[in-house]
């Protein structure tokens, strides 16, 4: 259905080329530059916020910084939980299919940790409690209440923005003086979710195979509603950021500044999780393939969230 | 299960895609032997004659379960393949 031009093996050989350890990237030493911005404008979105000094901006690009590998965190819980029923139909099955998936979830698990690591960094060095969504758990659950195929093409949604994200913004950004240690996490991160992409987009396959062109136009439609209860975490995320910003720079937003502050996060939030996500262009072309009659549902919703 | 089918040399061989597949699981535990009796009684026992979709494979997978030891296993694997594909119970 997919046309994929790589398969699991090449996905192995790949995944042990790039592997690293926690303590290669965070070592326990580790330090971040609080003069120095977490994420670029085009992940943060703080620029539009003209109302705060830059030091408030600031502040705000590491609260960002903070809830963005959270969020990843987040989602984690139910991408490991997604890889493990994976990997337990494949018992007994191909070893190549089984290695490959063991490993996802390995890498997985390790990016958790990776980024638990760096929450309880951040929470002792920033100096002031920092609110982050709640529940992941909660959330898992209710992804993993959708077809098995909606969870893939939420999945491969978020591991190819996670490569724009690094590769767009991130990677041959000099001019914006981004912290390194929060650089160098980006870019692990990165490389071994470049082949969690292909894996995905692998599973999707096999599914896509099995599956009906009725069940493949529902999973479109379950995967919609997911990205619909996640815009619903990212403006809860919003609301706890303001009220980290205040504790951290002691800035009380009045009402008018409130109202802009929101709308113009939100906006950030969406277009970094949400529109990136539906508009890669490789997403687009396996999701044109896996089910073309999504097109009118998926412009619509790209519309709805820019 | 009885240990008399389970020595036997069968006559079974699948004969369509979805028996292909939960035999090769199979095949890897139990031997080819020992794995095409062992399908052939479970489909008997809950009355197919053929396995023929997802649907029907959750119920082998469910047949295997109950069966407890290592086939008991394969039938954990093969009944999570089938609901990853639309079955349900």
């Amino acid at each position: 259905v997919l046309n994929l031009e790589y398969n699991y093996k090449s996905c192995i050989q790949n995944s042990e080329k790039v592997s690293w350890r926690i303590s290669d990237v965070l070592p326990e030493n580790a330090t971040l530059d609080y003069s120095k911005k977490f994420l670029p404008e085009a992940l943060s979105g703080d620029r539009a916020l003209s109302f705060l000094s830059p030091s408030e901006r600031l502040a705000l690009n590491q609260i960002r910084g903070n809830s963005y590998l959270y969020l990843f965190r987040f989602v984690e819980e139910y991408i490991i939980a997604m890889v493990i029923q994976h990997i337990d139909a494949e018992v007994f099955g191909d070893e190549d299919i089984l290695r490959a998936l063991l490993r996802f979830a390995e890498e997985e698990t390790k990016h958790q940790q990776l980024f638990a690591k760096f929450g309880e960094l951040f929470t002792h060095s920033f100096g002031v409690p920092v609110g982050v969504a709640g529940n992941p758990e909660e959330v898992a659950g209710f992804i993993m209440q959708k077809s098995s195929m909606a969870v893939l093409v939420m999945t491969l949604h978020i591991e190819l923005f996670t490569q724009h994200h690094y590769t767009a913004s991130v990677r041959d950004n000099e001019a914006e003086g981004l912290d390194p240690l929060f650089k160098s996490m980006l870019k692990y991160h990165w490389l071994e979710e470049s082949q969690h992409a292909r894996i995905d987009a692998l599973e999707l396959d096999r599914l896509a195979n099995d599956s009906t062109a009725a069940m493949r136009l529902k999973a479109v439609d379950e995967y919609i509603e997911i990205l619909h209860a996640f815009d619903g975490l990212l403006l809860g995320q919003v609301q706890l950021d303001i009220e980290s910003l205040r504790a951290k720079t002691g800035r009380v937003l009045n009402s008018d500044e409130r109202e802009k502050f929101i709308k113009a996060q939100h906006r950030s939030y969406r277009y970094v999780f949400l529109v990136l996500g539906l508009t890669n262009p490789t997403f687009a072309k396996y999701l044109a393939a896996f089910c073309p009659e999504s097109a009118p549902k998926v412009s619509a919703t790209i519309a709805n969230f820019s | 299960m009885s240990e008399q089918s389970l020595r036997v040399a069968p006559s079974f061989a699948p004969s369509t895609p979805t028996e292909e597949l939960v035999l090769s699981k199979m095949v890897r535990v139990l031997g080819h032997e020992k794995a095409a009796a062992l399908l052939e009684e479970t489909m008997a026992s809950i009355g197919l004659a053929q396995l023929n979709n997802i649907q029907e494979m959750l119920s082998v997978a469910n047949a295997l379960i109950k069966a407890g030891g290592f086939p008991s296993v394969i039938g954990r694997s093969l009944k999570v393949y089938a609901i990853l594909r639309g079955a349900s119970e």
